[in-house]
């Protein structure tokens, strides 16, 4: 709701329930009015959520910035939202994002700022009809951030380790391959 | 149990399927396996023309995302949902966030995930737990992620129905604003159920025995419902088939 209110420029949303729930003690920004169509009743408001960046992942894209993504998702309402997205696509090329399956959707290249090839950009989760979720990488990390040191020792193999995407992915493919 | 011919998560599946009435609208949430499984079968069964939704299933949800989901459930137009709880308490009100204080809890749990509203919206919606215990059934939640009654004066078309454990099936009383027992899975006595809730809790005057799994809800559950969540639940589904082999 709070997205949907950034995506419309507007500056806040009204949300049905929330109010008799512990949420409205501990969020301040969550705040009750009387409905002003309809005074005898109290509904709860959020401000919008306007995020500074954005970053996703698309199927495919061209050169223009129009993004190929999964029809099923929330990523298009993130991308609304948001005053400036960056972008990685699995493939850039000039006809990518010609022909759609009834499974994608289409982002125009005017939301998108900046946009990146990243091959296995989604690593370590799924991308739709790529790949899918690398399920014994998220158990590494689930592992690994049990406590500080292995957490540290998580990003500095993974994190800031590798030089660029292509020696992240040198490292973690052949890990993902032998499970 | 002497004759343990299904397992407590099929016990489980099975109540929440008789609770679907054929052509509701019914979904699932996140990590919603059992209830997942019960409206499918429910949908098999006795329930052809319910709609189901699935959370997380690609095969069994038609939105665009959550978003959209969530709006076709404000507007009114979801007859059944479900909802788990860290802890539930006696009026039904239900903790997904924190053990403790809030501000320095001893355990942090993800949150609400959208029950805050729907909760509100959802014509009816049956909480489950696979635990029965004093942890989980505590005399008043340490948060309110969401109430199961609203303050006058605040629109809930919704609110709780049901309760589906591996021990029992409780029901929600809208005039007294509790929980009361309402039926006992097989194995288990009212006393083992009531000694296991952390609160007083009213047994209904029809408080009965859940009537055991028919070999054709059984069936059901172990062939095509299992087949149909594995695109969503692949660990729930392989541990169902593991427990029966």
């Amino acid at each position: 709701m709070a997205l949907q209110a950034g995506a419309s420029g507007v500056p806040f949303a009204a949300v049905p329930g929330l109010i008799g729930s512990d949420l409205m003690a501990v969020r301040d920004d969550f705040r009750i009015i009387d409905d002003p169509f309809a005074p005898e009743r109290r509904v709860a408001i959020a401000p919008a959520i306007a995020p500074a960046f954005a970053l996703v992942h698309a199927l495919r894209a061209d050169p223009d910035g129009n993004l190929i993504i999964p029809a099923s998702g929330d990523d298009a309402l993130l991308i609304q939202a948001s005053r400036t997205v960056i972008a990685t696509a699995e493939e850039v090329a000039p006809d990518a994002t010609r022909t759609l399956t009834a499974d994608e959707r289409l982002v125009p290249g005017v939301y998108v700022d900046a946009l990146a090839p990243a091959p296995q950009g989604a690593h370590p989760l799924a991308c739709q009809s790529h790949y899918p979720t690398d399920a014994a990488h998220i158990r590494r990390y689930l592992d690994a951030a049990h406590d500080p040191q292995s957490f540290h020792a998580y990003l500095d193999a993974y994190v800031y380790g590798p030089a660029d995407h292509a020696a992240y992915l040198e490292r973690v493919l052949p890990e993902a391959a032998v499970v | 149990m002497s004759d343990p011919v299904f397992t407590p998560d099929e016990m489980m599946s099975v109540v929440i399927a008789r609770q679907v009435r054929d052509g509701e609208t019914v979904a699932t949430g996140a990590n919603s396996p059992i209830p997942a499984s019960g409206c499918l079968l429910a949908q098999r069964l006795h329930a052809p023309s319910t709609r189901v939704m699935v959370l997380g299933s690609r095969r069994h949800f038609p939105f665009h995302g959550d978003k959209e989901f969530f709006d076709f459930a404000q507007r009114g137009k979801l007859d059944l949902f479900f909802l788990g709880g860290i802890q539930i308490d006696a009026r039904a009100n239900i903790n997904l966030h924190v053990l403790g204080d809030y501000a320095h809890p001893a355990r942090r749990f993800p949150g609400a995930f959208g029950s805050g509203v729907l909760y509100y919206v959802a014509k009816r919606v049956i909480l489950f737990r696979t635990e029965h215990s004093h942890r989980v059934f505590v005399p008043r939640v340490d948060f309110v992620t969401s109430p199961g009654v609203t303050p006058p004066g605040v629109a809930r078309p919704g609110g709780p129905s049901k309760v589906v454990t591996p021990l029992a099936l409780l029901s929600f009383n809208r005039d007294t604003a509790t929980l009361e027992l309402e039926s006992v899975h097989p194995g288990y006595t009212a006393d083992e159920v009531l000694e296991n809730t952390g609160f007083p809790l009213p047994v209904r005057p029809d408080v009965h025995q859940t009537p055991p799994p028919t070999a054709e809800e059984l069936s059901t559950l172990r062939g095509p419902v299992l087949d149909e969540i594995a695109d969503a639940y692949p660990d729930f589904v392989a541990r169902a088939r593991a427990a029966r082999a």
